[in-house]
């Protein structure tokens, strides 16, 4: 392809400066106010700032201030988002736009050929009405920035860019001819890319398709001479791009605003004090972050100037905030009368142990709390690593970060130095978060949620503290910090899975595709393959709990309305704006998301009380042999407990029935929202300790929200042994393929996630000598296999043998799990319709029932055929609502 | 009986498999909607369980786009979806009719009755179905039922009852039993389908004919339910009123009956109530009244019974009115129940009495598919207070009420009530005697929907000698006759000879049809133009008359009524303009100066009705010569100009 050729120059040396691009001019004037407008490319670059720092150096008295408006899966006519967050125009407007920069072009070249003209018209369509719009600042210069070429990795997991490339060539060449007939101007980023690319020998690119912080600081100069011609300075000024990330800070917090639902949307109306309600509060600190960053844009100018700036920056010039009054107490508290609120005065860790009461047999001791470890405020999500040891998300700042104060949520590792049960040392893995409402910890380091973002971070030189921090996905919406990413599980196959709530319109990017999903649901993401999409598309309210059984089967709680769903009938495919009907909040957005309004699906046991923040399923021997496999649930309002239910197979699907719960206390302060099944067997439970529950009841800034509180406590069984915690970290491939046998779920999953993240050849080999030398006649065999198989798909690597001697498996439950499996790997299995059509047909439900489900990836009537072949058996409510939604998504 | 006139008429088409190129009742084109539909894939080789799940994913719509052969047995699941669906239009179930008897080698009789059999009789909307499909079987011609007599003898003994009875009628229609019918009701069942099939006979001379029958099934029953379904059968008799409403009479005390005697004897013509029955009866119906609970006084049924009452008092001596009027005023008010007529846009009572300054309660049902409202204004003030609620449109106006106008003009008016629901408008009659029109405000209404109430200084007085008020839109206009297309069609060709386009284009106004269509360019929007309607269908004149006289017969999709339901319980009705995913357009009516707009997210159901937006019986008030001027206009309204 050939190089665009741009004449570019400097027409005035002092204040206006121009440069031919394709025959339209860049001219910036003093004060332009640039913003950038477009999909993850452009979002992204707030977090890379060095392009905006050689823009800066470049014209430091032109005194530009630059908006970053991107939000990854931005497309010119479609960008979802929550209610009330404001259209382009008014965004354009709040930032007086005079120079709109169009980063459109990635996503849509996913429709290739077919989509190239819809893209060109929606292109012109945009870029004529912003040229007859004035957002304050006249009439606005447009430039329109091309889509980067696709790397090619040389990982096989990642598409090559090849088909990519050739597609992102003529949406490049779109935008070309779009800028010529409309006149403005246009940059071509996408052909020096793809040398760049050719030519780099280090990795540019997260997933081929996004570029790391290496890439960004390669485009910076390549994008500045598009723009402004050859002479810029050549490398950023680390004291401006300080400077820049600074201001972009304080802009990202504005703008992607963490809560936005209850800022400006219908939440904004609750938290009334009498006088200031949620909007009122919480727009007055946008404000101040718009203050605070314009401030910002002065100290840029000033330091691209050359000035010395040690001082801070001085927002001394800002509003005053709005403070709210209590909510809490007097006579008519309603939190109060409905038995949610807790008690103002906080007993002590010791004072709290004697208030419990344990299941026969059990005990409860504390594991940590903020009398010793101060750094434990508000933990809100727990997990145990390789090494065994505990890690927990805490979030003070919760519910929202406030403006000039430190943003400081963590993550923490806790050490039990003498092997007690109570921590003796607290390390902060993590620091300066924002709302981590949830993590796991795989691949040598740790994802955890920052709406809008997924983070990964590492510690890469073994002191136990993160030192690289990547935003590794990115597109979530931001709308509400509780409704957010949470619930991280690693799927027996190595999908990694996180819920997140309702209000919420996500868009996120990845080398396959754009996703879109509104209104809840549970995301899928394989680390290997990079593949990321929706697992169970779904109203949930706020889901917060999702574990896996022994077998691969998984149940998912739903924390608001307290209801537990096994999710295969769930998690079939059926794409934004439709959603599977039947959660608690379908009612309210049927009329978009189709399904009878008032269906309800079934929970598997009946709720009793509600809410249900974390759930487990136990599998220890610590635990007595006829609690293994029961269904635990935290309940942090209605009971203060951790309820247990039974859990039986009951034809497809399965039923579950309450019995004595496992621990509750009788201070209202005992909040508990995750657990977890530990190395040792014993069971974590993280108490978030707060008087006030709930989001929705107070003000965002009510000041008796609780910001330093945070107990863990374990549960043991008096007499019965613990286990000895398996070792993991560091242990060779074939002595973890062997932990594959143990009973615990848990052990079985920290293994899976070391050996995830080895290397594939060397694990598929041990791999493949471990099966060949499994005892068949062991009564765990298929069981044994089936880990085998999981393994596989962990490591992306199909073995059509394997998967077609589970899917003849003697024991359903085998045969279930893969059929799951094959849905996952219906494009590399030729004959996956022959092997569905058997599955369909299967003597047990559950295997028709995932059959089904693994019909909606398909597409086409020979695809409704197949499902509709369910029909030649019995079909119970579970199958027929899989087949009902599978024909909806074939219909769609 | 109006009821009679609703049903649908067949007697004379041909049940076949080819029903010809039928009309869609519209413009004439095929479908508008803007969305394009692909014709679904169904798998009719596939087990009937399969192939019946398909089917029933499908809406209409795209039912009606699955392929369809006449010539081949895989297509029976696909007729017989069509035959059974709510909401099908009449075309597309004599279709399935005809097809279905060619492809199973069958009687359209026996494919009427398997269709009956399967609809679940539980579900009002398949209920509504099932009268549908029966006024199409007891139009099959008589000699066809005849010959298929075992048949129906066999489904008179169906356990389902509505096959039982829908079979019973298709025998009484077929005039072999007029004089055997003791061979149908041996049994308890058989009895019981007898009487209800005397309620679904079409015609009133052929239901007179049963009465002895059903008299003597009276006399002899000692089982309630066959004494209420005889009850009810006397309802639908015209002929010896007078006997009936004596007999009924006797049997008020009786409480398993009482509520059906009350409904039957309201339907008693006023000449046909004998004086002693009557007297005997208000006696009986004011004791009730003092003897019902005031919490029951509210009920369905006592207000039937007052109703009853009230209209009785105008018979009885007038002191002894007197006397029971004021002890009924002692315990409630005075109860004048009105309903709208389904599809023909009236109210069923034309005028009623009141005494000046006396508390009086109107109970507005609204049995109509639209919502109505009633609005009393004062002397002469209808076609004012009309016009004026037009202005207020569906904003708040009188007491916040849509389309009642801020006017002194007005006396009383009711909310918007929906189809199927009602209301009541408790007040006292204004102190000043005169004729006070009542009328319905929504848009374009009033041309028919209108009545009037007379308020008296005294009631009795004025029972005694009731004078008929003047129409209150100054219509000089009665009932002339419910035209069929039967009724007109074989003069129709001779009959639009000699016309003249100005009392065509008259009579056009009048009727109201440029309320809706427009003629040379003029005109409402609701309706497609019918200034080229004969050459669009080519010159059918047959056809047009149908969709004249049967609207419903077939409606285009862009001209569908569609109601909204929404999520606070609102209903909007109207023809749907423009819909995207924030909001759904709508025309509610023929004068609306601006489109209805809701919010996607305020619906929470939008219903395609089956039903046209064109009232029925809108010829019923003109003769003969008048329809055939109105048909000679618009068949020479395409080559004439503007006359």
């Amino acid at each position: 392809m050939k190089r665009k050729s741009f004449n570019a120059a400097i027409l005035f040396a002092a204040v206006l400066i121009s440069s031919l691009a394709n025959g339209a001019d860049v001219e910036l004037k003093k004060n332009d106010h640039i913003c950038l407008v477009g999909n993850a490319l452009c979002e992204r670059m707030q977090h890379h700032n060095y392009w905006e720092s050689l823009l800066h150096q470049r014209f430091p008295e032109l005194e530009l201030s630059v908006r970053n408006l991107g939000f990854p899966g931005d497309e010119p006519y479609e960008r979802i988002r929550s209610e009330n967050f404001g259209n382009p125009e008014q965004h354009l407007s709040h930032s007086k736009a005079s120079v709109v920069m169009y980063f459109f072009g990635f996503n849509e070249s996913f429709d290739g050929d077919a989509g190239l003209s819809k893209f060109s018209s929606d292109i012109k369509k945009l870029v004529n009405e912003t040229k007859t719009s004035d957002f304050g600042n006249g009439t606005p210069q447009i430039i329109l920035v091309s889509p980067i070429a696709f790397e090619n990795t040389g990982d096989p997991n990642l598409p090559d860019g090849r088909e990519h490339n050739a597609r992102l060539n003529k949406y490049t060449a779109a935008l070309a001819s779009a800028a010529n007939e409309t006149g403005v101007a246009f940059v071509d980023v996408f052909t020096p890319t793809l040398s760049l690319f050719e030519e780099s020998d280090e990795r540019l690119t997260l997933n081929g398709a996004h570029l790391n912080d290496k890439g960004y600081a390669q485009l910076a100069p390549l994008l500045d001479t598009a723009l402004f011609g050859k002479g810029g300075p050549a490398i950023p000024d680390p004291a401006v791009k300080a400077a820049v990330d600074d201001k972009n800070f304080h802009w990202w917090h504005r703008y992607r605003a963490v809560n936005g639902f209850s800022i400006y949307g219908s939440r904004g109306k609750a938290g009334s004090d009498g006088t200031y309600n949620n909007t009122d509060v919480m727009e007055r600190e946008r404000a101040i972050l718009d203050q605070m960053t314009a401030n910002r844009d002065a100290r840029i100018w000033a330091v691209a100037s050359g000035k010395q700036t040690d001082s801070p920056v001085d927002d001394s010039n800002t509003l005053p905030f709005i403070n709210p009054k209590t909510n809490v107490g007097g006579p008519d508290d309603p939190n109060a009368k409905r038995g949610k609120l807790g008690s103002l005065d906080y007993l002590t860790a010791e004072e709290q142990l004697e208030l419990f009461e344990l299941h026969d047999g059990f005990q409860i001791q504390l594991v940590a709390s903020e009398e010793q470890f101060p750094e434990l405020a508000n933990p809100v999500a727990l997990n145990f690593d390789n090494k065994g040891r505990l890690w927990v998300a805490t979030m003070e700042s919760y519910p929202h970060w406030k403006p000039k104060s430190k943003m400081d949520d963590k993550i923490l590792i806790f050490e039990d130095l003498d092997q007690d049960g109570d921590a003796d040392k607290c390390i902060v893995f993590a620091g300066g978060l924002h709302q981590p409402t949830g993590f796991e910890l795989g691949n040598g380091g740790a994802y955890i949620a920052e709406q809008p973002d997924i983070l990964f971070m590492k510690d890469t030189n073994g002191d136990d503290m993160a030192d690289t921090k990547v935003r590794k996905l990115f597109g979530f919406d931001s709308a509400d910090s509780h409704h957010g990413i949470a619930a991280f599980e690693w799927g027996p196959g190595g999908n990694l899975y996180f819920e997140e709530g309702t209000f919420k319109y996500s868009q996120v990017e990845s080398p396959y595709g754009l996703t879109r999903l509104s209104e809840a649901g549970i995301w899928k993401y394989h680390p290997k393959s990079e593949k990321f999409g929706v697992f169970v598309n779904f109203a949930f309210a706020n889901p917060w709990g999702h574990v896996f059984d022994h077998w691969g089967q998984n149940f998912i709680g739903d924390a608001s309305p307290g209801n537990s769903y096994w999710a295969a009938p769930l998690s079939g495919r059926i794409d934004y704006p439709l959603k599977h009907p039947g959660g608690s909040q379908h009612r309210r957005i049927a009329k978009t998301t189709g399904g009878d309004p008032s269906y309800k699906f079934p929970t598997f046991y009946p709720k009793r009380t509600r809410p249900l923040a974390g759930c487990a399923i136990v599998s220890s021997r610590h635990f007595p042999p006829e609690m293994q496999g029961n269904f635990l649930v935290t309940n942090c309002i209605g009971d203060r407990s951790v309820l247990n239910h039974k859990v039986m197979e009951d034809g497809a699907g399965f039923k579950g029935e309450e019995v004595a719960p496992i621990v509750s206390c009788k201070d209202g302060n005992f909040r508990p929202v995750d657990l977890q099944i530990a190395p040792d067997g014993s069971l974590y439970i993280v108490d978030w300790h707060n008087a006030l529950i709930g989001h929705l009841q107070h003000n965002l800034r009510e000041p008796n929200r609780d910001h330093s509180h945070g107990r863990i406590w374990r549960v043991t069984h008096k007499t019965r042994p613990l286990i000895e915690p398996a070792k993991i970290d560091g242990e060779s491939i074939p002595k973890l393929l062997e932990l594959l046998k143990l009973p615990e779920d848990r052990t079985r999953y920290r293994a899976k996630r070391e050996l995830a993240a080895r290397d594939t050849a060397k694990v598929i080999s041990a791999l493949k000598d471990w099966t060949s030398k499994l005892d068949k006649t062991d009564e765990n065999y298929t069981h044994h296999l089936l880990e085998s198989l999981w393994l596989h798909q962990t490591h992306n690597v199909i073995n059509q043998t394997l998967l077609k001697e589970l899917l003849s498996a003697k024991d359903h439950r085998a045969r279930a799990a893969a059929t799951r499996v094959l849905s996952f790997w219906l494009d590399d299995i030729p004959d996956h319709k022959q092997l569905l059509e058997k599955c369909i047909a299967d003597e047990h439900p559950r295997v028709r029932l995932e059959g089904v489900r693994a019909v909606s990836f398909l597409s086409g009537d020979e695809a409704i055929e197949l499902a509709l072949g369910v029909l030649e058996h019995d079909v119970d409510d579970y199958t027929q609502f899989t087949l009902d939604e599978t024909m909806r998504r074939l219909e769609q | 009986m109006r009821h009679v006139a609703l049903c649908f008429l067949l007697a004379t088409v041909h049940l076949s498999s080819s029903m010809g190129q039928d009309h869609v009742h519209g413009d004439g084109s095929t479908n508008n909607s803007s969305t394009k539909i692909e014709a679904p894939k169904v798998f009719l080789d596939k087990s009937p369980r399969i192939v019946a799940y398909q089917l029933k994913r499908l809406d209409n719509q795209r039912l009606l786009m699955v392929e369809r052969r006449a010539d081949d047995a895989k297509y029976i699941p696909v007729y017989q979806a069509i035959l059974t669906r709510t909401g099908m239009s009449p075309q597309y179930r004599l279709e399935s009719i005809g097809s279905l008897a060619n492809l199973q080698k069958s009687d359209p009789v026996v494919v009427v009755l398997s269709a009956i059999d399967q609809l679940d009789a539980t579900k009002r909307e398949q209920q509504r179905t099932a009268g549908q499909l029966t006024r199409i079987l007891l139009d099959i011609k008589s000699e066809q039922l005849q010959s298929q007599t075992s048949t129906l003898l066999a489904a008179t003994q169906s356990e389902n009852a509505f096959v039982a009875s829908a079979a019973t009628a298709a025998l009484l229609v077929s005039g072999q039993y007029d004089n055997r019918t003791d061979e149908l009701t041996t049994s308890q069942a058989g009895k019981i389908a007898f009487l209800k099939a005397i309620t679904m006979l079409p015609d009133a001379k052929r239901r007179d004919i049963f009465r002895p029958r059903v008299v003597e099934l009276l006399e002899s029953s000692s089982d309630a339910r066959i004494s209420n379904a005889a009850i009810r059968a006397l309802g639908y008799i015209q002929s010896e009123g007078t006997d009936s409403f004596a007999r009924l009479a006797t049997l008020l005390s009786d409480d398993q009956l009482r509520i059906e005697v009350i409904r039957t004897m309201l339907k008693v013509p006023a000449k046909q109530r004998d004086a002693e029955a009557s007297l005997k009866t208000a006696s009986f119906l004011v004791d009730l009244a003092e003897r019902t609970p005031a919490e029951k006084r509210t009920s369905a049924t006592f207000i039937d019974a007052m109703q009853l009452a009230d209209q009785l008092m105008a018979v009885v001596p007038s002191e002894q009115a007197k006397s029971f009027r004021e002890r009924l005023k002692a315990v409630t008010v005075r109860v004048i129940r009105i309903k709208t007529v389904e599809e023909e846009m009236r109210y069923d009572i034309p005028y009623f009495a009141v005494e000046a300054g006396e508390s009086v309660q109107i109970v507005l049902e609204n049995h109509d598919l639209m919502p109505h409202n009633l609005v009393i204004t004062a002397p002469e003030a209808l076609k004012e207070v009309a016009q004026l609620g037009l202005q207020v449109g569906p904003n708040k106006g009188w007491k916040n009420l849509p389309y009642v106008p801020e006017s002194d003009k007005v006396i009383q008016a009711t909310g918007m009530v929906p189809a199927d629901q009602q209301t009541s408008l408790t007040f006292k009659a204004p102190s000043t005697p005169g004729e006070y029109p009542y009328v319905c405000t929504f848009p374009q209404h009033w041309y028919r929907m209108y009545g009037v109430m007379v308020v008296v200084n005294d009631l009795d007085d004025w029972q005694k000698n009731p004078t008929e008020p003047a129409n209150p839109v100054g219509s000089n206009r009665s009932f002339v006759q419910a035209w069929k297309v039967d009724d007109l069609k074989n003069e129709l060709a001779s009959g639009v000879l000699g016309r003249s386009p100005e009392i065509g284009k008259r009579l056009f106004a009048e009727a109201s049809c440029g309320g809706c269509h427009k003629m040379h360019g003029e005109g409402g929007v609701i309706g497609p133009e019918l200034t080229d309607v004969f050459p669009r269908w080519k010159g059918d004149r047959v056809g047009i008359l149908r969709e004249i006289l049967e609207p419903s017969h077939k409606v285009d999709a862009k001209y569908v009524m569609q109601r909204i339901l929404t999520v606070d319980g609102r209903t909007v009705t109207g023809v749907l303009l423009g819909e995207d995913d924030e909001k759904v357009t709508l025309l509610s009516n023929p004068e609306a100066k601006q489109p209805t707009v809701i919010p996607q997210d305020d619906i929470e159901a939008m219903v395609p009705s089956s039903v046209s937006m064109m009232p029925k019986a809108l010829l019923d008030q003109y003769t003969k010569d008048e329809v055939f001027e109105v048909m000679a206009y618009l068949e020479n309204a395409a080559s004439n100009p503007k006359p």
